[in-house]
């Protein structure tokens, strides 16, 4: 399909692997793994004391104090990796940011906060609770807080997938970009899941790994859970070319689709039918992508299946691929993985690099094809995609080149 | 004994916004003071937590009633918090 090409003009993030994208591809780059224990002396009964959390500094203290009592550490992250987004791609906004839209994808809300309400009235039994409550737990409120922040004025909401959710928002805003509705967009993900409640209660689905991610290994036990933001600005290359952007690469195509069965255990066809959607969409043929960024949650389910995709998309073509799951180092960080994974795809593509899958001790047969062990492997990229595979089916692929200009 | 309302109302006001109680003075409005709408509603459960008191203001009305310090003085006095139990 012959669409506008929609680029790329400024990436930021905070992660478990540092508080910018260059620490965060640097550590990538070098296989660090951010997966740590945990701080869990509060919290009583966890079986699991893992995670990827941010190192500090806190993040809080990049934002102005007052500022602080209406933000949820979901829509915190958000902000900070927003801030260095926009100030990478010198987007003008502020005058007006009518043709700007905000998109931010989100797995669970305001569960800090959610967190805190229940304990002081249910543990404490508080009369009142913070008059911040409803705005800082509203799903919207990261889009809503970047709004407000840097001045975008046209269509701004969440966008809701588990942990699909970052590449569903980077499809939204790549169809409104197309459409011509708005010409520039700030689109990513955030997540701030390490609280007590929320671990519990992934605790109880018995995916959590109690020693490290090992994607395609064997031992496999398990995801971890990890807090994180990941956004980037995108244009319409046409907006970006006027303005003298420079641009970091292009987001080639996007395919969306749902496996309407288990609600946890994927199918091959629906995944499968989002990769080939979004090869379609951006005009590209099996032997043209030499990079893909593996959902690769190291679970039992998602990483064999996910192999099995992969070859029954790319056929003969698949022996040629470098896969790996930047998940063994960031960790699972559910409604940003995806935007903090296809960070890792754009400067993998930049710089010729493929970030490795890491603490591999022993692959498992299954996992027959090329998942980079342990170790980057330099090699030019033309184009990469992204998989997201979700709880409840929700499936979203994201493709990306080289700008050619 | 108003003296003692106002002083209790600006460290209340000072400790929500983040600010130096002596900005905190009569005539000054309270968006100039980085006051939000919410951080009002947050006010004026805490001085009904200090006073003991209900006063019934939703966080519009209050945003559109009380534009300055000296406001929520009046507001304060009009609930007869003058002198009323502890005071700073």
């Amino acid at each position: 399909m012959n669409h506008e090409p929609v680029v790329v003009t400024g990436t930021g993030c905070v992660s478990a692997l540092g508080h910018s994208v260059e620490a965060f591809w640097s550590a990538l780059q070098d296989g660090i793994c951010g997966l740590r224990k945990l701080d869990t002396a509060a919290w009583p009964d966890l079986k699991v004391t893992i995670g990827g959390a941010i190192p500090p500094p806190d993040p809080r203290e990049q934002l102005d104090v007052r500022r602080l009592p209406m933000l949820d550490r979901f829509s915190l992250l958000a902000i900070v990796a927003a801030q260095q987004a926009i100030a990478q791609s010198g987007l003008p906004l502020g005058d007006g940011g009518f043709r700007t839209g905000c998109f931010i994808g989100v797995g669970t809300a305001g569960a800090e906060t959610i967190d805190e309400l229940y304990r002081r009235l249910y543990l404490e039994g508080a009369k009142r609770v913070s008059v911040f409550t409803v705005p800082r737990v509203m799903p919207s409120a990261p889009a809503s807080q970047i709004s407000m922040m840097f001045g975008i004025r046209g269509p701004v909401f969440t966008v809701s997938s588990a942990c699909a959710s970052s590449n569903h928002a980077v499809a939204t805003a790549v169809w409104l970009l197309r459409s011509g509705i708005i010409d520039a967009a700030v689109v990513g993900g955030t997540e701030a899941p390490l609280t007590f409640g929320t671990l519990k209660a992934w605790e109880a689905m018995r995916v959590l790994a109690p020693d490290t991610c090992r994607p395609f290994d064997r031992h496999r036990k398990g995801l971890v859970l990890a807090e994180g933001a990941g956004v980037f600005i995108l244009e319409r290359a046409e907006h970006a070319k006027a303005r003298g952007a420079s641009v970091l690469a292009q987001i080639a195509g996007v395919g969306m689709s749902a496996d309407a069965a288990d609600l946890v255990a994927p199918t091959l066809e629906g995944p499968a039918a989002a990769i080939r959607s979004c090869l379609t969409d951006a005009n590209l043929c099996t032997d043209a992508i030499d990079y893909i960024n593996a959902h690769g949650t190291g679970t039992a389910a998602n990483d064999i299946a996910e192999i099995k995709i992969i070859k029954s998309v790319f056929g003969n073509d698949a022996s040629h691929l470098s896969i790996s799951s930047t998940k063994s180092m960031h960790g699972h960080a559910l409604g940003a993985s995806g935007a903090l994974e296809l960070i890792a795809v754009i400067e993998a593509i930049r710089r010729g690099v493929v970030p490795p899958t890491m603490n591999i001790e022993e692959l498992d047969p299954e996992c027959d094809l090329d998942v980079t062990p342990n170790c980057a492997r330099e090699r030019p990229i033309r184009a990469a995609i992204s998989n997201a595979f979700a709880f409840g089916g929700t499936n979203a692929v994201i493709a990306v080149k080289r700008f050619d200009g | 004994m108003k003296d003692g309302l106002e002083r209790t109302l600006i460290r209340i006001i000072a400790t929500q916004a983040h600010l130096d109680p002596p900005l905190v003075v009569p005539g000054a409005t309270l968006s100039d003071l980085g006051v939000t709408s919410l951080d009002l509603v947050e006010i004026i459960m805490t001085i009904e937590d200090e006073y003991d008191v209900i006063i019934p203001v939703d966080a519009v009305e209050a945003s559109n009633n009380y534009k300055t310090v000296g406001d929520l003085i009046e507001l304060g006095v009009s609930f007869g918090l003058e002198g009323h139990k502890r005071e700073s």
